[in-house]
């Protein structure tokens, strides 16, 4: 029987259960008594495991049943879901994430010292905890079949398994055994297609990885090597699941798009002139929905960013030992997907340095009367066609006399800029590379380590940083990101006759415009300098303000931004492509290293 | 047949046994380079094209072909040598992820069965995006590795 075509499906199933199963578990470590939460992650683990033996992967079968086990004994309230506890479970996430990583990359799905721990942990706990026999994993050989509870997932559709294969076929559904059979499986629906299928429980072809006679003989600490903290960037949305009623409205759309066509194409040349135009506007408007709809369909919930958040700043104080919550508004918001996984990363930047550096550790708050749990907040709302994402922490601050005393020592400011440093001027130094990843100062003063990387990040799709502290109070960095950053505002000049691009965001038109002191923009783009004074463009960039002069200003416009050819993607200066109205290239500029690069040479 | 101690690159590509060579060569100085083929997604007059700012002289511009961003490369200029007396024809390639137009005078297509190979006379010596050169009929044509080709071009900007 061929599983391969159900590959994909278990892996995004699973990883979204996963995902699902650690926002749970870090209510339930809040909330202790919320049984709900056991019983949605039990059924949530229970699905798992089904599809996980229905794929043959074995170690996710034994460590997903494991695990179950003791979800039993907290659903029975005989053990506490307590940090430890929860420790584990998240433990076994980022195992069985791992297991299906393999999975995606189509590398085999192998046990391995971690895996066995884990499996000998959970099962010394239940033993710890639980009065009744316990359920052992089943032995090599010996998987459930008909008779076990797992076939209520799988009951009755032959397609999926050889029915040559079956062992004595259950007709019967079988008696409640355990606690998760009399669960509420309120809605099995949401397991998607596999949830749909059934039959009756597969033997695995996959030998266990060791006899059970040679596991070693669990304790109840120490045994499972910690894993890394989960900071891996965990956004996958390589596969987007859209409604049918979507895809069906868009066929109808092309439909429509080439009745019009037709139309078009049939008219005599004496009715061109009427007919024709009425005809083009509808094409027109058929088109601009058509783009609507592609652009819509990549539009995710930020959720899909958020959710792993807490469990984030969790890993991330108690390896810091410190105690912190964040609290997430407005990701309801949806955002193009490039986005959503661009700034995957940034954001894991941002939210260490806040925990790392940002916080003082409980005893420290304690002593200056701030609550022991330092408080993180992420807000996300939009802003004309923008996101904007802005994480507040109440932590120290950053240092802003120290650092600018820094850029003093390496020449960056003068004395008289770093007496008066502004919010741009901090955000510029703090995202520079040179003073945030080699000073001390800036370390100890909270931020600076990747900062440059998550600035380039989010610049490099048209996004903007910007950061604000207060000594004492916290910080707030503040991510302005285009919601669509296919579709771009930019200023369209003229220079030495060819066209140039410049994002709208770096235009400051309340600059004062002195062309006399403004810097040519031709010979910066390889043209002889201008002969005749142009207009001026207020540019605002991290370096400051400037005064760029042009042949000739032809306005702003929406564009759709592609990005550069590979090939010249090394050349300075320039950050993407866009087509003008006839359809020839245009280069958008990239003015920060523009001026950077003609400084330098 | 080619005796496989001439050839002086690349030995491992050099078939034994029935050699076939299936290219379309432009003329680089007093000799030609050939792409392989099946690489080749069109040959076309090229409208003028957008100056790239800041690039190297080999990049002749950019055009837009088909909805796709197209970058000019002039190879005679890469590789050191004067640029071509004229640019009438483009030969547009695709390598994994970037198709490259390169400009030229004109285009001969080559199907040949048998080569001799030849030492590279006219080329830059480090040239080792040259996969074999061979003489097939009166033309010295040096079979181009795109792969490298591209890795250098990369290079060199």
């Amino acid at each position: 029987m061929d599983l391969t075509k159900y590959l994909r499906l278990y892996v995004s199933e699973t990883q979204e259960n996963l995902d699902r199963v650690a926002v749970i578990l870090l209510n339930l470590e809040r909330q202790p008594d919320q049984i709900d939460h056991v019983n949605t992650v039990l059924r949530l683990f229970h699905s798992m495991k089904g599809m996980s033996g229905t794929m043959g992967y074995r170690p996710i079968y034994d460590l997903t049943h494991v695990i179950e086990d003791l979800l039993e004994v907290v659903a029975e309230g005989r053990l506490k879901p307590n940090a430890e506890v929860i420790d584990l479970m998240l433990q076994a996430i980022d195992r069985i994430n791992r297991w299906v990583a393999d999975v995606a990359a189509n590398r085999p799905v192998v046990n391995d010292a971690v895996g066995e721990a884990l499996v000998s942990q959970f099962v010394a706990y239940r033993e710890a905890n639980s009065a009744p026999p316990i359920s052992a994993a089943p032995a090599p050989g010996q998987v459930p079949v008909a008779e076990d509870e797992d076939g209520m997932l799988f009951t009755g559709d032959l397609d999926l398994f050889d029915s040559d294969s079956l062992d004595a076929p259950s007709t019967q559904p079988p008696p409640p055994r355990s606690t998760r059979d009399t669960l509420p499986y309120e809605d099995q629906s949401d397991s998607g297609e596999f949830g749909s299928l059934s039959g009756p429980f597969v033997p695995f072809d996959v030998p266990h990885s060791s006899p059970p006679g040679l596991i070693a003989p669990p304790t109840l600490t120490g045994t499972v090597p910690r894993p890394t903290q989960n900071l891996e960037p965990q956004v996958r949305t390589r596969t987007l699941r859209i409604r049918t009623a979507w895809l069906d409205a868009v066929i109808d759309r092309v439909g429509g798009l080439r009745t019009v066509m037709e139309q078009l194409l049939s008219l005599e040349p004496s009715a061109l002139a009427t007919e024709g135009p009425p005809l083009l506007e509808n094409l027109s408007r058929g088109l601009a929905l058509l783009n609507d709809d592609a652009v819509g369909v990549r539009m995710v919930p930020l959720t899909l960013l958020t959710k792993r958040l807490p469990r984030v700043v969790r890993d991330l104080c108690r390896e810091a030992g410190k105690r912190a919550s964040i609290e997430i508004r407005g990701d309801d918001e949806r955002l193009d997907r490039a986005v959503v996984e661009a700034i995957d990363v940034p954001l894991t930047h941002l939210l260490r340095n806040a925990v790392d550096h940002g916080l003082e550790d409980p005893q420290r708050r304690r002593d200056i009367g701030k609550a022991t749990e330092g408080q993180l907040v992420l807000v996300c709302r939009q802003e004309r066609d923008h996101l904007v994402l802005e994480l507040t922490d109440d932590g120290k601050g950053i240092d802003t006399a120290t650092l600018a005393q820094r850029a003093v020592g390496m020449g960056l400011l003068t004395k008289d800029e770093a007496a008066h440093l502004r919010d741009t001027d901090l955000t510029a130094l703090v995202c520079l590379p040179g003073l945030s990843s080699k000073s001390e100062v800036t370390t100890l003063a909270g931020r600076g380590v990747g900062m440059d990387v998550v600035a380039e990040t989010v610049a490099s799709f048209g996004g903007t940083l910007t950061l604000e502290t207060r000594t004492g109070l916290g910080t707030t960095v503040r991510l302005t990101l285009p919601r669509t950053p296919g579709v771009t505002e930019v200023m369209v000049v003229d220079v030495g006759q060819q066209l140039f691009a410049i994002l709208a965001d770096a235009v400051n038109e309340r600059l004062p415009i002195a062309p006399a002191d403004a810097i040519d923009l031709a010979p910066l783009v390889d043209f002889p300098p201008s002969t005749t004074p142009g207009p001026g463009i207020g540019i605002e960039t991290a370096l400051g303000a400037h005064v760029l002069r042009v042949d000739r200003v032809v306005g702003q416009q929406q564009v759709v931004l592609k990005p550069l050819d590979p090939l010249l993607a090394r050349v300075e200066g320039l950050s993407g492509m866009t087509l003008d109205l006839f359809g020839e290239p245009v280069f958008v500029l990239d003015i920060e290293r523009l001026l950077a690069a003609e400084d330098k040479a | 047949m080619i005796d496989p101690q001439l050839t002086h690159r690349n030995r491992e590509t050099v078939q034994l046994e029935t050699p076939h060579y299936a290219l379309v060569a432009a003329p680089l100085g007093r000799e030609w380079v050939g792409f392989p083929a099946e690489a080749v997604v069109d040959v076309f007059s090229p409208s003028k094209p957008v100056r790239v700012p800041r690039a190297p002289a080999w990049v002749s511009g950019v055009i837009q072909r088909e909805g796709q961003m197209v970058t000019l490369v002039d190879l005679s200029t890469f590789c050191g040598l004067p640029p071509a007396a004229a640019m009438d024809v483009c030969i547009r390639v695709r390598v994994p992820d970037i198709q490259i137009a390169f400009v030229c005078e004109r285009v001969a297509h080559i199907d040949a069965v048998d080569g001799l190979p030849v030492p590279i006379i006219e080329l830059p010596l480090d040239a080792d995006w040259v996969d074999e050169s061979l003489q097939i009929g009166p033309r010295t044509v040096h079979c181009i590795d795109l792969a490298a080709l591209t890795s250098a071009l990369r290079e060199g900007i």
